[in-house]
């Protein structure tokens, strides 16, 4: 999968030497020695995967940003007392980010306006920051059809897009995803599966409205 | 006749997502052998997910990540380093150990039991270690009062007679000196 925009690891091959490091060895790293470029890798390792999962579920840049800042402020500020170095780092990360991006949807569906019906209609990627913006050569690879993709699943239900985006991004078990969105994994399993029917729905409409177009 | 897979939808979807073991995706595939409607359900539950995972990654504003990190180093640098985390019955160890020791301090040893008590809290040591020698003073009835009786022969050989005479007319006689502690009658 082609990866967008910043990559820490490419400005600093100071963290090089840090690469090699597990999750485990980095957090103990940052936590007793306060060695900041452990941190940074621990960043660079993971952002992606955190910010693309917030993205997905709250659908546009600016509250994925907030969402972002929230949870690493609460990463950072909490590891000292709330972070068992026992259990996955990472693990522990995601909790924090599915529990703001929740609050982030409720919020958001609190305040449902006639701007955000807009914006889903509109490009995915007309929605990221002028920061974000991929180079030429990336906008070739961001074909319509990944740009159609996101947008099918924006339109499928938030408990249904939760599940897809939990185990496509951070690959998560059935088992994993029921614990953390705290249903059964019978309940899960079934929101995959009609999270898939849709989709498909979703695909044989859009076949149809090529075939359309291209009969006129 | 035959009976239907009870959990076809379950299996089919987890088929989709390769999340089968060998057993179950051998028990699936019997399954779909028999049943056309469910290979394709399956095989379409299958291409969908395939879809599903050309999603990008995305990666967050470089401004954003840069942000985390200064507050990550700024937060480290003013917190705390972590201190290693004793477990629970090591704390309890410890706060015993603490308080034993404290008790063993104030507890009153052999080698102190003749001192005086203000001695064993501290107080004013000095002042007990060598007391000065017993003097004979007059107390605020004009007696003479020595220490100890021990020290009586030494007092009254200090003594001497006094000169000067109280009466009212004039005709003076000398004091009465009565020596507190001795045995014999003045």
């Amino acid at each position: 999968m082609p990866i967008l925009g910043w990559h820490p690891a490419e400005d600093k091959p100071l963290m090089n030497a840090y690469t090699e490091h597990d999750d485990q060895l980095l957090v103990r790293l940052y936590l007793k020695k306060a060695d900041q470029a452990a941190f940074r890798e621990l960043l660079h390792r993971h952002q992606a995967k955190i910010y693309s999962y917030i993205y997905s579920m709250v659908g546009n840049a600016d509250s994925a940003n907030d969402v972002f800042q929230e949870t690493f402020t609460k990463v950072i500020t909490r590891m000292d007392e709330t972070y068992d170095e026992q259990g996955k780092w990472i693990a522990w990360v995601m909790r924090i980010a599915h529990n703001a991006t929740i609050d982030m949807l409720r919020k958001q569906k609190r305040f449902v306006d006639v701007t955000s019906r807009d914006e889903e209609d509109s490009d995915f990627y007309d929605r990221l920051p002028d920061i974000d913006a991929p180079s030429a050569q990336q906008h070739m690879e961001l074909d319509e059809d990944k740009a159609m993709l996101m947008r099918h699943i924006r339109r499928l239900p938030a408990e249904q897009r939760e599940v897809v985006m939990l185990r496509h991004y951070y690959d998560l078990s059935f088992k994993e995803i029921a614990e953390l969105t705290g249903v059964s994994i019978n309940t899960a399993l079934g929101r995959m599966r009609y999270a898939l029917i849709n989709l498909r729905k979703y695909f044989e409409q859009d076949q149809l409205n090529e075939a359309t177009s291209t009969e006129r | 006749m035959k009976q239907p897979l009870p959990n076809a939808d379950d299996l089919t979807t987890r088929y989709a997502l390769n999340d089968l073991d060998p057993a179950e995706t051998e028990i699936l595939r019997k399954e779909m052998h028999a049943d056309a409607d469910l290979l394709i359900e399956a095989e379409c539950q299958r291409r969908t997910w395939e879809r599903v995972t050309e999603l990008p990654m995305l990666s967050a504003p470089p401004g954003l990540l840069e942000d985390t990190a200064r507050l990550a180093s700024t937060h480290r640098r003013f917190a705390p380093l972590r201190m290693v985390r004793f477990p629970m019955h090591m704390r309890w160890a410890a706060a015993a150990a603490v308080l034993v020791a404290a008790g063993w301090n104030l507890m009153p040893r052999a080698s102190d039991s003749d001192a005086p008590a203000s001695a064993a809290a501290g107080v004013e040591v000095g002042r007990f270690a060598n007391p000065a020698p017993p003097q004979p003073w007059v107390d605020r009835r004009d007696v003479i009062r020595v220490g100890q009786p021990a020290a009586l022969a030494d007092s009254a050989g200090g003594l001497r007679p006094l000169n000067d005479s109280v009466g009212a007319n004039g005709a003076g006689f000398p004091r009465r000196v009565q020596l507190a502690g001795s045995n014999s009658t003045p």
